[in-house]
């Protein structure tokens, strides 16, 4: 916004000061309170709540890609590689643990991605 | 973080009279001009990394006119006289006028709003509005007029 001001701009007449009484009358009823109350709020602990339960899966999702390698039905060309390499390394036994506790920390990084994001 | 919050608290403070203001001249009424005023608070917060300096007050009228144009996507609310009067007891002088601006075109309604209501300037209401700047000139110009001959009474002699 520039501070340009044309000079037959309108602004000091009678209904120039029709609408600053006008808007001398709204009072801070609590609006001000409300808004910083939502603002604060909504660093936005449902917005969070919903990226984060969406980057959860997410990252379960990843994580449960190695554990079904084994079930991945053989495919062909391209694919049939990526289909091999997968079931190899399922076959290579992980640890359920380690693949859950990748999961959570994948959902939890996308979760902090998601947070710092919408504060920007 | 804490200084931001502070002084955004003391921004809506300070600004929330004439946006409110504005927001309920673009809605014409008072319960959906705050809930766009406070939206646009709200962007406006959200969005602060985005704001480039200059005026607060300008930055968050425009905000304010876009949440007010997203509000008539949504499904349309018929206006009655009822929101008219009820804004913080309006009687007289204030009635003659919320119901004076009622009666403007929509797009006279907001560049009177924005020029007259608001303070801005015809360029600044141009880019407000994404509108040429002859445009909104000729709508304030055309909305005063009206307004002028609405609220005769009012005019000094």
């Amino acid at each position: 916004m520039s501070d340009l001001r044309e000079p037959e701009e309108p602004g000091d007449d009678a209904l120039a000061r029709m609408f600053a009484a006008e808007e001398s009358a709204i009072r801070d009823d609590g609006f001000s309170r409300r808004v910083v109350a939502k603002a604060h709020d909504g660093i936005g602990w449902r917005r969070t709540a919903v990226y984060g339960a969406g980057m959860a899966g997410f990252g379960v999702a990843v994580a449960s890609i190695i554990d079904l390698a084994p079930h991945l039905p053989a495919m062909t060309g391209w694919f049939d590689g990526v289909s091999a390499e997968l079931r190899e390394v399922g076959q290579g036994g992980f640890d359920p643990m380690l693949i859950t506790v990748a999961a959570v920390i994948a959902g939890v990084s996308f979760t902090l991605v998601a947070v710092f994001a919408q504060e920007r | 973080m804490a200084g931001d919050r502070a002084a955004f608290g003391q921004l809506v403070a300070r600004h929330q009279a004439s946006i409110r203001a504005l927001a309920r001249r673009l809605a014409r009424s008072a319960s959906d001009g705050d809930d766009i005023a406070q939206n646009a608070f709200l962007t406006a917060w959200r969005r602060r990394s985005t704001w480039r300096g200059g005026s607060f007050r300008g930055w968050v009228c425009m905000i304010a006119y876009r949440e007010f144009l997203a509000t008539r996507k949504g499904p349309r609310v018929e206006v009655t006289d009822e929101d008219h009067a009820g804004a913080d007891g309006e009687t007289g002088e204030r009635l003659d006028l919320t119901r004076a601006m009622a009666a403007l075109d929509e797009s006279e309604r907001a560049a009177v709003a924005l020029c007259i209501g608001a303070g801005l300037s015809h360029t600044e209401a141009a880019l407000v509005m994404e509108a040429p700047l002859g445009s909104v000139k000729s709508w304030v110009l055309r909305g005063r007029a009206k307004l002028q001959k609405a609220l005769a009474a009012y005019q000094p002699a």
